[in-house]
């Protein structure tokens, strides 16, 4: 009975701007620029940040309690693939959980990259619970400063 | 609710700089169980450093809160942005069958893991049949 007792203190607020928050995200993402749901059609989908400045194009994925040996990013065809599978720390009884809010199980991310980029020299970071992935730009899709003799 | 507001105004020093912006608060999201000995509370609050995580408990609530490290996006091109610049807070009201001033706290890979040990006299027991 212990856990019935340790109940939530209502905050209408905060549920409220939870909620306008997943929505923004669902409608952001829906027929979002480059950005779709995997394969895997997972439900899940981690809120992304993509970046970009003259060197490299910058991804960030907020993924709460993943480990980074569960994580797999792949590259292809100048799509950025985010996969991973977010499991339980501990073995828990389903039937001594009080609150499941957490999500855990297998998700898909894959973010279109606007301009191609070098797969070879791509750097992952995991700090936090958020995931940085730096793409470098191939040499040709750099901005070019060219000089024009004036005669 | 008034409880709630005042901690608010009294954030801590490590809040101060993120006082200028204005701010948008999140609940994180939680997973909530028990076992024989212990409630343990598991909260996303992922881009939070660990120093900037306060866990308060006043009488019998128990207040979670973190900030975020703000983004610095002004030298770059935003191409996407679905992670929104919030902040964490969540209260929980505690029972008395646990230990309030037992509560031990770690943060790890974005996650917040609070563990509460029962009270004796609300663990189970094993009953010897004669």
């Amino acid at each position: 009975m212990t856990t019935r007792s340790l109940t939530r203190r209502w905050d209408p607020w905060s549920d409220l701007w939870a909620l306008q928050d997943e929505v923004n995200r669902l409608f952001e993402t829906l027929p979002a620029r480059g950005i779709r749901q995997g394969l895997l059609g997972t439900s899940y989908l981690p809120p992304v940040d993509v970046l970009k400045d003259k060197d490299a194009i910058t991804v960030k994925v907020d993924l709460p309690g993943m480990k980074k040996e569960d994580l797999e990013i792949t590259v292809l065809n100048d799509n950025l693939c985010v996969r991973g599978t977010k499991k339980l720390d501990t073995e828990v009884d389903e039937r001594n959980i009080h609150t499941r809010e957490r999500f855990f199980g297998s998700f898909e991310r894959v973010i279109g990259l606007p301009d191609p980029i070098d797969p070879e020299r791509i750097t992952a970071r995991f700090v936090d619970g958020v995931l940085t992935v730096v793409c470098p730009l191939r040499e040709s899709a750099k901005p070019r400063q060219i000089a024009v003799e004036v005669k | 609710m008034s409880n709630v507001q005042k901690r608010e105004d009294t954030a801590p020093a490590a809040a101060d700089a993120y006082q200028a912006q204005p701010e948008r608060w999140l609940s994180p999201r939680a997973l909530i169980y028990a076992n024989n000995d212990e409630v343990v509370l598991e909260l996303e609050m992922p881009g939070v450093q660990r120093d900037k995580i306060e866990v308060t408990v006043e009488r019998d609530e128990l207040t979670v809160t973190g900030w975020r490290q703000a983004e610095n996006y002004e030298n770059v091109q935003v191409l996407h942005q679905e992670r929104a610049p919030f902040h964490y807070k969540r209260a929980f009201v505690l029972s008395e069958s646990v230990r309030a001033d037992k509560i031990s706290a770690n943060y790890d890979n974005g996650v917040l893991r609070l563990t509460i040990p029962k009270a004796e006299d609300s663990k189970p027991r094993r009953i010897a049949i004669q």
